[in-house]
């Protein structure tokens, strides 16, 4: 299973040091998300569209995932408009939209559109396993971190067994349907799928119990910072300056 | 299930990262190697099967099953369900980095609420182990939905219609992912039943 769909590349930001992407990533989206001001969330969802540009993300696929953020949106765009009362906008009998219950989820749209591409270009554009390993070294707690790399560990293996499982249910011609027989087929899979695990986890276990496992792996790979690390650093840094004092 | 960016105040995002950091330490802490290993395969299997989609009408839903990873990972449930989460934030933009906290909350402390109610239920076999495993499912996804339009309404009154719209669309979902969490545990229960004693 292909997963980490952008973070192939050789662009400026996928050469970056994951630790510079992450501390630069987590300030960014929660002042994004938190900010209420639509001028500082236009400027935000500017810088995030260039960082995308600089990392040469935008394709069919990008564009394919906003849309998916984009959904949740539609409960807000729905609700809100008439739940807000404010000045009137325009009457849809009962019920009338105010200026400022258009405002909201305008606001919240771009807010989620800029986190979004703030995401796919920092840690998206660098591996998992680099960026667990990027987590190591700024002290995440070992376990979860730890947990998390046996995690996406085992996707692709597990994702390998789930698309063979699948692959058998269409040899024997079974068709998705809104019926109990499909939910009825797609417990039993779940369930096999889920002993499947536990079996792997099994002998998963004992191999590393073999190998002197105790409960976290030694760094033995470091990094270190590079001269484009530095600069963008300071770029990034400037960045967020003015945005926050926008 | 998920709540995406920019809708919660900093107070809600900050309150479900403290309880989730909360849930999933208490949980690592006495957990041993060996079922560390486990959960994070048991979290590899929830991830996955959240590809399953099952066809309702014209639309589809995608299973859940967060009460049934709680029943088989018990204490480390908020570790399995948190970093499935953190991945398909990363990966797929599905919620979000910031909701991370109280989006793992919402789906993490029904599921430990279903390991403490239901697991017992399921070794004692006082009531038949497929309506143990339909009571699960229900209850993980009605509370889960709960609380994530109890959330949704922290960020202020006018969100409380949206609350109730994301309460409403989750209903289906609850009575799937009760049948299929019923028929899954009874087909563990048949091939595997050392599985359902953790």
């Amino acid at each position: 299973m292909q997963l980490e769909t952008f973070s192939q590349g050789k662009s400026l930001l996928h050469l970056l040091d994951p630790r510079v992407k992450l501390l630069a990533y987590i300030p960014f989206i929660f002042l994004t998300a938190l900010s209420s001001d639509i001028f500082q969330v236009l400027a935000s969802l500017a810088a995030a569209t260039i960082l995308a540009g600089i990392a040469r993300l935008y394709s069919p696929l990008l564009f394919q995932r906003l849309l998916v953020v984009n959904v949740f949106m539609v409960f807000l765009w729905i609700t809100l408009p008439f739940s807000i009362s404010g000045e009137p906008l325009w009457n849809a009998g009962p019920l009338t939209a105010s200026r400022e219950g258009v405002t909201m989820p305008l606001l919240i749209t771009l807010k989620a559109n800029a986190v979004a591409l703030y995401t796919v270009s920092l840690p998206g554009t660098s591996t998992i396993i680099s960026l667990s390993h990027a987590m190591l070294h700024l002290r995440f707690p070992e376990k979860i971190v730890t947990v998390f790399y046996f995690f996406y560990r085992y996707i692709g293996v597990i994702g390998d067994e789930y698309a063979r499982m699948l692959r058998m249910l269409q040899a024997r011609g079974f068709h998705a349907a809104t019926s109990l027989h499909t939910i009825k087929v797609y417990a039993f899979f779940t369930g096999m799928l889920f002993i499947k695990s536990l079996e792997r986890s099994e002998r998963v276990y004992q191999a590393l119990l073999m190998r002197n496992f105790h409960g976290a792996f030694p760094l033995l790979a470091h990094f270190r910072l590079k001269r484009q690390d530095l600069i963008f650093t300071f770029l990034i840094t400037c960045f967020f300056l003015i945005i926050s004092l926008l | 299930m998920h709540i995406s960016e920019g809708v919660l105040p900093l107070a809600t995002l900050a309150g479900g990262y403290a309880a989730s950091s909360v849930g999933i330490g208490l949980g690592l802490k006495k957990s041993t190697d060996e079922h560390l290993v486990r959960t994070a395969m048991f979290s590899s299997a929830f991830f996955v099967t959240s590809f399953i989609h099952i066809p309702i009408g014209p639309t589809n839903i995608h299973l859940v099953l967060n009460g049934f990873v709680g029943l088989l990972t018990g204490r480390t449930c908020f570790a399995a369900i948190g970093i499935a989460l953190l991945l398909q934030a990363v990966l797929f933009q599905f919620g979000g980095i910031t909701t991370l906290g109280i989006n793992t909350l919402n789906m993490a402390l029904p599921a430990f609420l279903c390991f403490l109610i239901f697991s017992p239920l399921l070794r004692r076999k006082s009531i038949p182990v497929v309506l143990t495993g339909f009571f699960c499912g229900f209850v993980s996804v009605f509370l889960s939905a709960l609380l994530l339009s109890l959330s949704l309404v922290t960020a202020g009154e006018s969100f409380i219609p949206a609350a109730k719209l994301v309460f409403a669309a989750n209903t289906p979902l609850m009575i799937v992912d009760g049948f299929v969490t019923a028929l899954a545990l009874q087909f563990i229960d048949k091939v595997k039943p050392e599985m359902l004693i953790p």
